[in-house]
This record gives C-alpha cells, structure tokens and sequence, in this order.
C-alpha cells in the first residue's frame, strides 16, 4: 500500500492510533500488575503476621496463667497449705484465661506433705466450660513425676526465664487431644525448686486454623517447634502428614532454616511464596502460597481489563476509520466519480452532497463549475456554428459553377478548395475584365482564422474591383498592392498569381507575388513548372514595382496554379506531399478534361495523407486554352422594325463566312426574321429592348440561339393554324412561329435568368 | 426591294419583284400594288427574283388575294423554291394558282 491516497492514510493513522493504543495499554496494565502483585503480596504478609501475633498473644496469656500458678504454688506452700483455698483461687485464675484447656500446680515429691510423694491441685474446663478440679493426677498409677512433660519442663525454667514448653504429645487420659503444655518453677524462700506449675494448650485447633488458613486453593502450612527441631503439623500436599509430628523440620525437602530471607522456592515444578514467622514461644509457622495462584485471580483481572480495554480501543479505531472513511474518503470518492462523467461530458451530472459541509461546499463549487462549462461549451458550440457558416459562406463566394461560361468555347476552366478546419486565407477568382481578357488568380493570405478570412474577403473585392477599371497589368497590380497596402494595419500580407489571357489571341500576361511557380503545358509536351518573374507579396510595400511576364497561349497549352495546401499535406510519417510528386501525378493525367485533372490530383494528395487532417486550405485551378473561338458569333442589338437590316446583314456576313448552302441560309433568315418581328412586336409592350442571337457551328450542327429580356412567353405553346382552311376562314397570326417549327431540325424553349431562350438546331 | 409594274391587255397587271418578301419590304410591295389594282382583274406575280418569302409576305399575299378574288384572278409565276416550300407548308398552294 503507498500512502499517496486517503484512504490508505486514514488505514494509517487508525492502526498508529491501534497500536499507540496498544502500547500504552500494555505499558498500564503492566504497572497495574506490578502494583497489584505488590499490594497482595503486603496484604498477605499483614494478614499472616495478624494471625501469627494473635498466637503469640496465646501464648503470652497461657505464659503468664503459668506464672500466676506458680506465685499461687509459692503461696500455698509458704502461708497455709489449705488445699480448698488453693483450689478455689486456682478455679479463680483459670477463669480469667479462657484459652487455656487446663492446668494445675505440681510438687516435688514430699514437699508438702512428707508423706505423699504426689502432691497437685489440678482443674480443667468441662464440656459446659465450666472449671472443674480433678483429683485423679495424685496417684501411683499416674505419677506425674515421670510425665514427659514434667521431665521436659522442670530442668529448663529458672529464675530468669521462668516459663518453659514441653513438646507436643497426645492426652491419652483425657481428651486424646494434641497439646502441649506450659509451665513455671515455684521456688521455696530458700530458692530451691519445689514443683512447677502447668498450663496446658490445646494446640489441635490451632493446626486446624492454620490449615483453615488457605489464602489460595493449593496454598499449605508447616507449624513446628524450632526450639526442638521438630514438626507439629503440616498440611504439605506431597507428604504423609500424619507421621510427621515430632520429626525433626528439614523431613520437608523444602524447608530450610533459611526459608524467611528467599522470596520463593520451587517444589514439584511449583514456585511457592514462603511467609515465616517465629513464634515467642520458639515455634514457628510457615505458610507457602502457590506464585501462580497468588496473583492468578489480579492476573485474570488485569487480564479481562486489558482485553475490554484493547477490543473498545480496537471498536474505537475501526470507528474512526469508518468515520473518516465516510466523512472523507466517500465524499472524494463521490467527487472523483462525478468529475470523470464531467470529463465524459455528461454535463447534466449534479453532485447532492448535504454533509460533511466542506464537501458539500467543494460540491458545490463542482456545480457551479459544471454549469460554467456548460454554459461556456454552449458559447463555444455557438461559436463553432458560426464558423462553419462562415467557412460555408467564404466557400461560396468562390466561383463554383462549372462551367461558368458554357457559351464559351475558347477555354475550360475548373477549380476548388479544400478548406482546412479552420477557416483559412486561400481563394481563387476568375472573371471577363472586358470583352476578350480573361483574368484568373490564386492567392493566400498570410494566417488564419477569422480574421485571415475577412481580409481574404475584403481583397478578393478589391482586386475584382480594381481588375475591372481597364488598367494595363501592371498598373493594375500596382493599384491593388498599394489599396491593400493602405488598409492592411495588421500586417497581413498575400501571395497571388494572376494570369490575363486575351482568349482571341491567346497572349497571356503572368503576374507572380511570392507564389508557388504554375505548372504549364505548352506545345503539346509535358507539364512543367515556369518561373516567371517574381515579386513580393501584397501588402508589403505600398510602393513596389510589378514586373510583368508575357507569353502567348496556343490551343491546347494548360496552365495549372495551386496553393502551398497542396505541396505542404503531410502524411503519417511526416512527409510533404512534395512538388515532385505534384509533377508526377498532373503529367500522368494526359487528355483528360481540366475537371478530371483536377480530381485525380485531389485524389493523390488524399491517398497521400492517409487520413491525416489537413493543416491549410488546399486550392486549385486549371485553366485550358482552347484557341480563338472561329465557330461562333453573337449579335446583340436593340430589338426594332429600323435595326432588323442591320441583323439581316450581319447575318448575311455569316453565312458567308461559314460558306453555308443558299438553301440553309434562307432557312436562318426566314426563321431568325419571323423570331426578330415577334421579340419587338410582342416581348417589349411598353419600350425597346434587346435582342441576342447566338450562332454556333458545331461539326455537323448549327445552333441559333435567340435570346430576349421580355415577358415571359413559350411560343411553342401557341396551338398551330389550321393550313387547310380557305383564306377567308383564316386567323391573323400564327403563321410565323408555324414556319419556324417547320423549318428547323430541333427547337427548344426555356426560360432562364429572365431571358426567354430559343435554341434551334439544324443540319448541315 | 425592286417592283416594276406593267399593264398588259388593258385590264391586266404584271409585277416583278426582286429581293425578299419580309419585314422591311412586305409593306412597300403590298401597297404599291393594291395602289395599281384599279381596274385590274387579271394579276400576275412574277416571284422569279424573290428569294424567300415571311410570313409577314404572306399576309400581304393574302390580302391581294382577297381583293383580287371580288375583281379578278391572281397568279403566281416562277416561284422558287425555298418560297415554293413555305407556300406548300401554309397552305397557300391550294388556293393560291401557280405556274
């Protein structure tokens, strides 16, 4: 994954802020534990020494009951020796030690009575607790004297330390209870041991609360006496209990006297927590925890904390990543989406985005942007209208009826442009500048567009208008330059060559302003380019000077102009068209008409580009001179009675001319007459107008061709007369066009131009 | 246009004519005749010398026609043809006598 989208940041930062989670998690249970651990481990600690202190107070009291006896033994043996007394006060103090099971005064052989050899005051708490004297200890039988107890006691109290422990045993005369026992010495005034005092403990309950005391399940206890090295109880769950009392400490593998300074010990693959404590009495408790179980219910707890805590961190991340997801990542996905379908021009495309409110901003400056370009595509597509009418427009302005002068047979002229995208600064023209000159042109004006085009338009007038004025060539020329010139204030500037042909005689004047060389055809042999004299470009300098060139056209020669469009299209591959190529492709359509020539050249230069769109106007024109026109003539006049001899002699004069039949040029009068009287008798009511009659000879074909402006009237419409009527039945009228329809070959009528045209044919 | 007239037989009128029968001559030839028919009842149109006739001629050879069949005969002599043509193409052939 990069991090160069929002989406996969926003994965970034909620896993850091997971994983920052995380560790500061960890770090807190961490200290959580180790201050649990510490807390319990005191608690423990507390709660052992508590129990181990109220022992020793236990202790304390059976100690001091112990002396309290034995200053009750010294009474009794220095004051009175009165038994019931001693008793009495004995059940006293044992009253006021409620935790001792029993206990009495023991002498020495005969030492109060000489007599006796066992002498005691002995009592002990029944079953209703109540303190009750026993006398039984006073036999044979019994002879406490060699008790173990009494044997353990008396040799070990002194005057200084006057209290001493026997070692656990069994009660067998009475309760069968484990005990041991306490005692003090009595001293004679003398200082001399005289018996000692008891006090016995019942120590099966302790051991039963020490077992009781489990802090954990698998937790145990060792009580001993270390004083003499021996086990009073263990709750070790590896060993026989049972046989152990009075067996010296260390039976347990585990013990060691130095168990109170080491913090755990390993048992049966267990670590174990040692809590030791010395009792005053010289014994000792111990109590082992398992380690694992000691914090096992704080690890659980820390535990459980830790995973709540982790799965509401993990909750808290995936809500932040969802939450930046929708609020921020959706909205730009939205966004992106909807700019692609823009960028379709699906325009009508509208974001709805109410929140997060900076998108919904941002979506709204979308809209506002979608409807400008809306609004400046519609602009544009008004604009691209316009110049498709405007190219449609500068199209048409060149002439582009072919043939332009059907009636003329001097030349054939053909031409075209291929407009460019854009719209561009080519144009050709062609006009009469007078009866027999004939001037046609190409031209480019520098630069494109618009405003190329207006200019090409505004010297396309110029140079028609100036062309007309009757000015030799280069005065003409000259006139144009300097107009253009004058109103060229944005440096335009035109290449132009202009040819001016006098199509009677075939003298050709050529007039090259910095353009292509035409390709010419003279006498019959191949096409080749000429280069005439040249000149700068229009619109240069106002006052430059034209040279002229002049040549003479004979039938057949071809002159072919063409803009750079031509040369210039490029292929695929980069390449110009080329003017060899130019070359190859007019000289390999010989004979062909000016039309075909120009086609298979269009066609050349397309199969040449291979598709490629054009980068400039591409304009061509062909001109062929077919010679001075001998085989027909034209009579233009004012129609009337007066002229008609006029025509009749010209008429006269061609038939002469053509050596036609006397039999074919009277069929021309009388025809061309009954069509002469009816032009002024009836095409002009209100004046006189003129009258074109047309004469051409075409190999076995002569065509008259007359021509009126009047009104509009077909005569051969007019029913014909009814020739076989007698000369009184007849009608006036419809005599003529009847002899017309008779005398020809062929007739027709149109109507063209305002002009009613007759053309007739006949045979030669 | 050239138009000789000459009386013969007292009551008769020969016309000889040379040119075309059209628009510019039709109505010189047709009054100068009609100006000479007084009397006349025998008419003869010597057409030798008229190389084509319109059909403004031919109007004007009607109306002699008319008037010369109240008061006489007409006739045509030497025709040519191209005129022979137009005459036959009108009709006027069959009314029209011609030697």
């Amino acid at each position: 994954m990069s991090f160069n989208t929002v989406k996969s940041n926003i994965a970034f930062i909620s896993a850091l802020m997971l994983i920052l989670l995380s560790i500061t998690l960890t770090f807190f249970a961490y200290l959580y534990l180790q201050n649990g651990k510490a807390i319990l481990l005191k608690g423990y600690s507390y709660h052992i020494s508590n129990f181990a202190e109220q022992i020793n107070k236990d202790i304390i009291r059976i100690e001091d009951n112990a002396k309290d006896l034995a200053l009750q033994g010294e009474m009794f043996y220095q004051v009175d020796k009165n038994k019931n007394m001693a008793l009495f006060t004995t059940k006293n103090i044992f009253n006021n030690y409620q935790y001792s099971l029993g206990g009495g005064i023991w002498f020495e052989p005969n030492v109060i009575d000489p007599s006796k050899r066992h002498y005691c005051i002995y009592v002990y708490r029944n079953k209703n607790n109540e303190v009750v004297p026993d006398e039984e200890f006073e036999t044979e039988e019994y002879d406490y004297l060699n008790k173990g107890w009494y044997k353990e006691i008396l040799p070990n109290v002194t005057k200084q330390n006057n209290v001493a422990w026997s070692l656990p045993y069994y009660e067998k005369e009475g309760s069968n209870t484990l005990m041991v026992t306490a005692g003090a010495g009595i001293y004679a005034p003398n200082g001399k041991i005289i018996g000692i005092s008891t006090v016995d403990w019942e120590i099966s309950s302790i051991i039963k609360s020490i077992s009781d005391m489990k802090p954990t399940t698998h937790s145990f206890a060792l009580f001993g006496d270390k004083e003499h090295n021996s086990i009073i109880a263990s709750s070790d769950p590896y060993t026989e209990n049972a046989s152990l009392l009075g067996k010296p400490l260390n039976t347990l593998s585990w013990y060691n006297d130095n168990l109170k300074n080491i913090t755990y010990f390993t048992y049966h693959n267990k670590k174990y927590i040692p809590y030791v404590k010395m009792l005053d009495n010289g014994m000792i408790l111990i109590i082992c925890i398992p380690k694992n179980e000691l914090f096992y219910n704080l690890v659980k707890h820390v535990i459980a904390l830790f995973i709540i805590l982790m799965i509401t961190g993990l909750i808290l991340s995936f809500l932040l990543y969802t939450g930046l997801k929708k609020y921020i990542d959706k909205p730009i996905e939205k966004l992106t989406n909807i700019a692609q379908k823009i960028g379709r021009g699906e325009l009508n495309t509208e974001i709805k985005l109410e929140k997060p409110l900076e998108f919904a901003e941002l979506a709204d400056v979308f809209n506002k942007m979608t409807n400008d370009i809306k609004s400046i595509t519609k602009e544009r597509q008004r604009i691209e209208s316009e110049l498709t009418l405007a190219k449609a427009i500068q199209a048409s302005s060149l002439p582009n009826v072919f043939p332009p002068f059907p009636d003329k047979q001097e030349f054939d002229i053909f031409a075209g442009m291929e407009p460019a995208k854009e719209v561009g600064g080519d144009f050709y023209d062609f006009y009469f500048i007078d009866d027999e000159h004939f001037m046609f042109l190409i031209a480019d004006v520098s630069g494109k567009g618009v405003p190329a085009a207006l200019f090409m338009m505004t010297t396309k007038t110029l140079i028609n208008y100036i062309a007309k004025s009757g000015m030799n060539p280069k005065d003409m020329i000259e006139t144009i330059n300097k107009k253009i010139c004058e109103n060229n204030k944005h440096g335009f500037f035109i290449t132009l060559l202009a040819c001016i042909v006098n199509v009677k005689t075939g003298q050709a004047y050529f007039i090259n302003c910095g353009h292509n060389p035409p390709l010419i055809k003279q006498n019959g042999e191949k096409f080749k380019y000429v280069e005439f004299d040249s000149n700068i470009v229009l619109g240069a300098f106002e006052n430059a000077e034209i040279n002229i060139s002049e040549t003479y056209l004979k039938s057949g020669d071809t002159v072919f102009i063409y803009t750079d469009g031509i040369t210039e299209a490029a292929n695929k591959s980069e390449e110009l068209y080329g003017e060899e190529r130019l070359f190859n492709s007019i000289n390999s359509s010989e004979g062909d008409s000016v039309r075909s020539i120009l086609e298979s050249i269009k066609t050349n230069v397309k199969d040449f580009a291979q598709g490629v769109a054009q980068s400039d106007d591409m304009t061509m024109l062909i001109f062929k001179f077919n010679g001075a026109d001998n085989n027909k003539e034209v009579y233009k006049q004012i129609a009337s009675k007066e002229n008609y001899s006029h025509f009749s002699d010209w008429l006269m004069n061609v038939c002469k001319k053509w050596n036609l039949t006397d039999e074919l040029s009277g069929k021309l009068h009388l025809v061309s007459e009954e069509l002469y009287t009816n032009v002024f008798s009836y095409a002009y009511p209100d004046n006189n107008g003129e009258i074109e009659i047309s004469l051409i000879k075409k190999e076995n074909i002569l065509t008259m061709i007359v021509a009126d402006n009047g009104i509009q009237y077909n005569p051969l419409e007019k029913p014909d007369p009814d020739v076989t009527l007698p000369p009184e039945s007849r009608e006036q009228g419809g005599l003529g066009i009847f002899i017309v329809k008779n005398s020809v070959d062929d007739i027709n009528y149109q109507y063209h131009d305002y002009k009613n045209i007759l053309t007739l044919y006949f045979n030669i | 246009m050239e138009i000789t007239l000459k009386k013969f037989n007292e009551k008769g009128l020969l016309v000889k004519a040379t040119g075309k029968l059209d628009i510019d001559s039709s109505a010189e030839f047709g009054t100068k005749i009609k100006d000479a028919l007084d009397d006349i009842d025998e008419l003869v149109l010597d057409f030798g010398g008229i190389s084509y006739v319109a059909s403004i001629g031919l109007r004007v050879l009607l109306e002699l026609y008319q008037q010369m069949s109240k008061q006489g005969s007409i006739k045509l002599t030497n025709v040519q043809e191209p005129v022979m043509n137009v005459l036959k193409m009108t009709g006027f052939t069959k009314f029209l006598s011609i030697s």
